[in-house]
């Protein structure tokens, strides 16, 4: 999966998880995830279940900060850099 | 957000002292400490009178933010617990209680097995069943419990309690560092999310007042958990981070890499903990919960490693009036 792919299915996610837990708010590739409380305590599992099953990689401690989790664009160049394969 | 006002990178301080880790081992060659290697130690003299100081010391800060004092049991029912996420976030930690099946054949059967010579665990491992309960692994899920189903109050409502607290670290234990079993204090804020958090800034910005005072070098850094392994505990990890839900006082302890010792937190929970005890506010909207916690023994450790281990340094930063009695050497 290139980096442009797994970023569309990423926004697909996160605007489906939102809708389902009745969050009405406009979830952009440069959306605050975080700031925005779009995801709290109950979303954030889902999340990570989302982008380690996508890209079959387990998330290094290193890794789980806000500076590579802040926004859909962050996360994708992080874990699925242009150039195609995925990085933990 | 749940971030400071202030860049905890500016309240990081600095003694002018290099810590001395020899302090711990020093006392222990006085007896004023007993490591018994299981993660476990006892006090006395010097050692027993620091920690019986910072006991006081805390206990009144949480008076002065209006906490009303608790004591809690150091057993908790697992009936409790297993509503939070307790055992799914920190099963490496969890000490059962257990006790041996009451059946009298079951119970002849094993004092003639040690009586033979058997040893009490070979003994009582087929015959041990769970008491229901699990030791404390912190002291604040207590108050929790305690309020359950009841409005929460008050602008925060602030509750402080200190209790014997156990989290197995498998083996991976240092005296006065990291225990099986130590002391802590907390002070446990409960209500509307905003006080809350505005509380907790307050008294993280007097605890590193306090250990300045002491003559401490530190830091403040956000913090996580140990969350177990796995897609929950890495998701926890993140969001701890990510909300800035956990600080910690860090002091270089050693003066060596990775010799940072937490000696306090400061932890906001969102509703995690209303959620699942129904701690509502008057107006019906679920109260948020955060907590101050001290590890006691861990003060010690910091307080030796600037101070070193003779009570006539510590006057350079207690004041004198809290030494009386003088302390004593450890004595039988």
């Amino acid at each position: 999966m290139d980096r442009n792919q797994f970023e569309e299915r990423l926004l697909t996610f996160i605007r489906k998880l939102c809708v389902e837990n009745g969050i009405t708010a406009d979830i952009g590739r440069d959306t605050a995830l975080f700031e925005n409380r779009l995801i709290n305590s109950m979303r954030i599992i889902d999340l990570m279940g989302f982008i380690e099953s996508e890209l079959s990689i387990e998330v290094p401690e290193d890794k789980l900060t806000m500076n590579f989790f802040r926004t859909p664009r962050i996360i994708s160049d992080t874990f699925c850099p242009p150039g195609g394969d995925a990085k933990a | 957000m749940s971030a400071l006002t202030v860049d905890p990178k500016s309240l990081a301080f600095d003694s002018g002292r290099s810590p001395r880790p020899e302090a711990i081992g020093q006392l222990m060659e006085r007896g004023d400490l007993r490591s018994y290697e299981n993660g476990t130690l006892g006090m006395s003299g010097p050692a027993l009178w620091l920690f019986r100081y910072f006991e006081r010391k805390f206990l009144e800060m949480a008076f002065r933010y209006g906490a009303s004092e608790r004591q809690y049991p150091t057993l908790m029912p697992i009936s409790v617990m297993e509503r939070t996420d307790y055992f799914k976030s920190f099963p490496h930690h969890a000490t059962f209680a257990m006790c041996l099946d009451r059946d009298t054949t079951s119970l002849r059967q094993f004092v003639d097995a040690v009586k033979g010579g058997e040893r009490v665990e070979e003994g009582a491992a087929s015959r041990v069943r769970s008491a229901g309960a699990v030791l404390s692994g912190a002291v604040c899920y207590h108050c929790y419990a305690e309020l359950q189903d009841r409005p929460i109050t008050g602008e925060p409502l602030v509750l402080t309690t200190q209790g014997r607290c156990f989290r197995y670290e498998h083996g991976e234990f240092a005296p006065l560092r990291r225990q099986w079993e130590f002391t802590m204090r907390e002070i446990v804020l409960l209500g509307p999310e905003a006080p809350i958090a505005s509380m907790r800034e307050k008294l993280l910005l007097e605890v590193v007042a306090f250990a300045k005072a002491h003559g401490l070098t530190g830091r403040i850094d956000v913090a996580s958990d140990p969350f177990f392994g796995a897609v929950e505990g890495r998701a926890r990890t993140l969001l701890q981070r990510a909300q800035s839900l956990k600080y910690e006082l860090l002091v270089d302890v050693t003066g060596q890499k990775g010799g940072d010792l937490a000696i306090a937190s400061f932890n906001l929970h969102g509703d995690s903990f209303s959620r699942t005890f129904g701690l509502s506010l008057p107006d019906g909207q679920q109260a948020s919960t955060g907590c101050i916690a001290f590890g006691l023994e861990r003060w010690v450790a910091a307080f030796t490693a600037y101070h070193g281990v003779d009570p006539s340094a510590w006057r350079e930063v207690i004041p004198a009036s809290e030494f009386a009695p003088t302390p004593n050497r450890g004595a039988v």
